[in-house]
């Protein structure tokens, strides 16, 4: 196996809410583990704490919640310790980005999809202070030299002004917007032979807009740039949500359900083109779901978390061909794929806990079947199974009675592999 | 002159009915005629209850060539087309389609919420489309009932869950005594799988899936003879969405109620129905029991959807080519248009003469196949 980059690494992560006077412990103890370009997907109910344990990443808690423990490692440098905005500025959007469940949400229904493209843009563009200072530093001579390594004047216009032409107008405009293209390409050109460091005009970045929205395969960019969210389906809405979170080129892509509210035809539209964004930005993808149906579509690595913690991680096939957690079992034999008519559909009795009293033991124990008396008094530790493979049960211990899988998650790989050939031969039957 | 008189006025009563409908659909005057035929009048009755069964014995509800659409502006779009369909007594149907399709505004125009511009909709062989009068329309509502996609929208938030779920009661005077009401609401919280406890609480105190249990709850109170579910799991978690799915198919199995399901996942809907029909553009595109939809799904719309239910295994999904639908895919010509065909007993598919053809070849092919 090769060698992988850790790109995040999360040590006894603890998040806590201040709520009426009491302290409640919402993620309790998590330690993780990021690779580089790997699609890394967390599961489980809500209020399990999967949204909340990402948001850290980006320091979206609300306001009453604080990290009290442990740390987050990215590039060498510790974000449970950056506080303010300034702080997060250069991490937030530009290195890790995120990508809401509810599109209708985080679009802002009174500006145009167009002017909230540019608007990151621009601000994500603009140099910083240091850049102006260097450039302020530079003598005379130097700065000659900059517009010197440059092409001309002229070439750059040339250059500017077809690609106006080409984008805002799709080839065809007339003889204002002609002379509207050749002013900005104008200005535009002067300023990049002039060598100093500027931020994204709004010409520039609406040309930047259009062919983000044809990556994300929109029809007739061009024209759909001047729209309002509210004309747009709620699959193009959450492609537009994508574009801007593609706009800023992030390292890592925080995906917080974001199929939930749509179809599955959609869905798997969505899915694939994130996967296809991916590999061509070469992003690594926190995929957040309670589906563990759209999980096997994306996930390379999945976690199952479940009360603030994880109780299991592995990679997908770890998961889906040899879970070993009761929760994960639970979570499997719910999905309606697998049902059968002639039986009532399983499901996880009771609810989640909720974080107001302290939680003693295993969280999962007063839902779960296959509970031992132990699961009550002492929490589990990480029982590892393999080298990628490590769930958090008491049924793993040596002394543990052994314990067989619920029957319909049993030979789940052979029933689903039948269940996909017989996709295929009927597809192969009518393409005849 | 009267007749047309008459119809405008009609049309101006709709209007202000239904300001709260975000596109306002409306009554094509010559249709309404059709409709009515005795202009503004009620269409007379036989005075029999919608009980009691007249002419078709099988099917509980039927849609005969319903039109439904909506007014944007000035220009009138026709959402629901040529609709046929009927629902057999005691099953589930599954309607399927992508959103846009008109799978909820069929629901809506059966209970009456939406109004059709054209055709009909019979209940036990009793007409309930168009102007029935609003003594009809009251009483259909206590056959007919409805469960709504989003529990935390639907439901009042400032009443508590006694008057939600008696609210049903009240209106059609199913009780006698104030006993009788409590105990009939407290019965239907069990069975739903909430304490009588509970009654006093506001929706806001419930999880999503329960208060989707109220929402089944205030349905079931009024012991209706169908229920409409709008989409009643989209909007919960895997865990919960088997709890309600479960407790759905258990009240249709003991009161022996008729549900039409409308969902866009196939996956959920082949567990819960018997038939199921895919709905594309508002047009039926293909009708089948679950087993037979599945097992041999021949509109190519239908086939794109089974291809885009996940499967839960990774292997499997990273090398799944998922079908896309292009209407334009058929090439109809002018002289071979479609229309509904039965393909074989209780298949319908939505094709022209020549898919007809072709759709019969590869199911006589299967049959031989099975043979061997």
């Amino acid at each position: 196996m090769e060698e992988k980059k850790k790109i995040l690494e999360v040590k006894n992560l603890c998040v806590g809410f201040l709520s009426h006077g009491k302290k409640m412990n919402v993620i309790r103890n998590i330690s993780l583990d990021v690779y580089k370009g790997e699609t890394f997907a967390i599961v489980g109910e809500s209020g399990s704490g999967k949204s909340v344990f990402t948001k850290t990443f980006t320091g979206m808690l609300d306001s009453n919640g604080f990290i009290s423990d442990g740390t987050i490692m990215y590039h060498g440098q510790d974000l449970a310790k950056l506080k303010t905005m300034k702080d997060w500025m250069g991490i937030r959007g530009r290195k890790i980005a995120t990508i809401f469940q509810d599109p209708m949400t985080s679009l802002n229904p009174l500006l145009t999809i167009g002017y909230q493209i540019e608007e990151v843009l621009m601000v994500h563009s603009k140099p910083t202070k240091e850049e102006l200072d260097a450039y302020k530093a530079l003598s005379d001579k130097e700065k000659a030299e900059l517009s010197a390594n440059k092409p001309s004047l002229e070439e750059l216009e040339e250059k500017y002004y077809k690609q106006e032409i080409k984008y805002l107008y799709e080839g065809k405009a007339n003889f204002i917007q002609k002379l509207l293209a050749k002013r900005s390409a104008k200005r535009r050109a002067k300023l990049t032979k002039s060598g100093k460091p500027h931020g994204m005009l709004r010409r520039e970045a609406t040309v930047e807009a259009i062919k983000l929205l044809t990556k994300v395969r929109i029809p007739q960019p061009a024209q759909r740039v001047k729209d309002y969210p509210f004309q747009y389906s709620g699959g193009m809405r959450q492609r537009v949500v994508i574009a801007i979170a593609l706009a800023c080129r992030p390292e890592i892509l925080i995906c917080d359900e974001p199929t939930t509210a749509l179809d599955v035809t959609v869905q798997s539209q969505i899915l694939e083109l994130i996967k296809e964004l991916q590999r061509e930005y070469k992003w690594t993808t926190i995929f957040i779901t309670h589906d563990l149906g759209v999980v096997a579509n994306v996930a390379d690595r999945i976690a199952v978390m479940y009360g603030g913690q994880i109780v299991e991680y592995g990679t997908a096939e770890d998961i889906f061909y040899e879970p070993a957690h009761p929760y994960t079992w639970a979570l499997l034999s719910s999905l309606p794929q697998l049902g059968t008519k002639e039986e009532p559909l399983v499901y996880i009795k009771g609810n989640p806990p909720a974080f107001t009293s302290e939680i003693i033991g295993d969280a999962f124990a007063i839902r779960n079947e296959y509970a031992m008396k132990i699961d009550y008094v002492m929490d589990p530790p990480m029982f590892k199974i393999s080298d990628t493979h490590y769930a958090k049960t008491w049924l793993l211990d040596k002394n543990a009675p052994k314990v067989k899988k619920p029957a319909i998650i049993e030979n789940l790989r052979e029933r689903m592999k039948a269940a996909a050939k017989e996709l295929q031969r009927e597809e192969a039957v009518f393409n005849e | 002159m009267n007749k047309e008189e008459t119809m405008v006025s009609e049309v101006s009563e709709v209007k202000e009915d239904r300001l709260y409908i975000e596109a306002e659909p409306i009554y094509r005057p010559e249709n309404a005629s059709r409709n009515n035929k005795k202009g503004s009048k009620l269409k007379e009755h036989d005075g029999t209850s919608l009980s009691t069964i007249k002419g078709d014995k099988e099917n509980i509800v039927t849609l005969s060539h319903v039109d439904i659409g909506f007014k944007l502006g000035t220009d009138l779009r026709v959402v629901v087309k040529d609709f046929n369909l009927a629902i057999k007594r005691g099953e589930i149907f599954g309607l399927v389609g992508e959103s846009g399709s008109g799978k909820t505004t069929v629901g809506r125009s059966i209970m009456r919420i939406i109004p059709i511009l054209d055709g009909e909709i019979r209940y036990n062989g009793h007409l309930i489309s168009g102007n029935i009068g609003s003594k009809r329309a009251k009483e259909l509502k206590t056959k007919i009932q409805m469960i709504f996609q989003d529990p935390s929208a639907s439901l009042n938030d400032r009443a508590n869950v006694d008057y939600i779920v008696s609210e049903g009661l009240r209106a059609f005077h199913l009780y006698k005594s104030e006993e009788e009401r409590l105990e009939k609401v407290e019965n239907i919280m069990k069975r739903v799988g909430l304490r009588p406890e509970h009654l006093k609480r506001y929706p806001h105190e419930f999880s999503g899936g329960q208060r989707q249990r109220i929402g089944i709850a205030r349905c079931m109170v009024v012991n209706p003879e169908v229920v409409i579910a709008d989409e009643p799991i989209s909007a919960l978690d895997v865990s919960i969405r088997a709890q309600v799915l479960n407790l759905i198919k258990e009240f249709q199995k003991e009161n022996n109620m008729t549900v039409i399901f409308i969902a866009h996942d196939l996956s959920v809907v082949k567990y819960i129905s018997d038939r199921i029909g895919v709905i594309y553009g508002g047009r039926l595109v293909e009708l089948a029991s679950a087993n037979r939809l599945f097992e041999m799904p021949l509109h190519p719309y239908t086939r794109s959807l089974l291809s885009a239910v996940p499967i839960p295994d990774p292997q499997v999904e990273r090398y799944k080519k998922v079908v896309t639908y292009d209407p334009m895919q058929h090439h109809y010509r002018w002289d071979d248009v479609p229309d509904f065909y039965e393909v074989e007993p209780g298949h319908y598919v939505r094709c022209n003469h020549a898919e007809l053809k072709k759709y019969k070849e590869i199911i006589s092919k299967e049959k031989k196949g099975g043979k061997k």
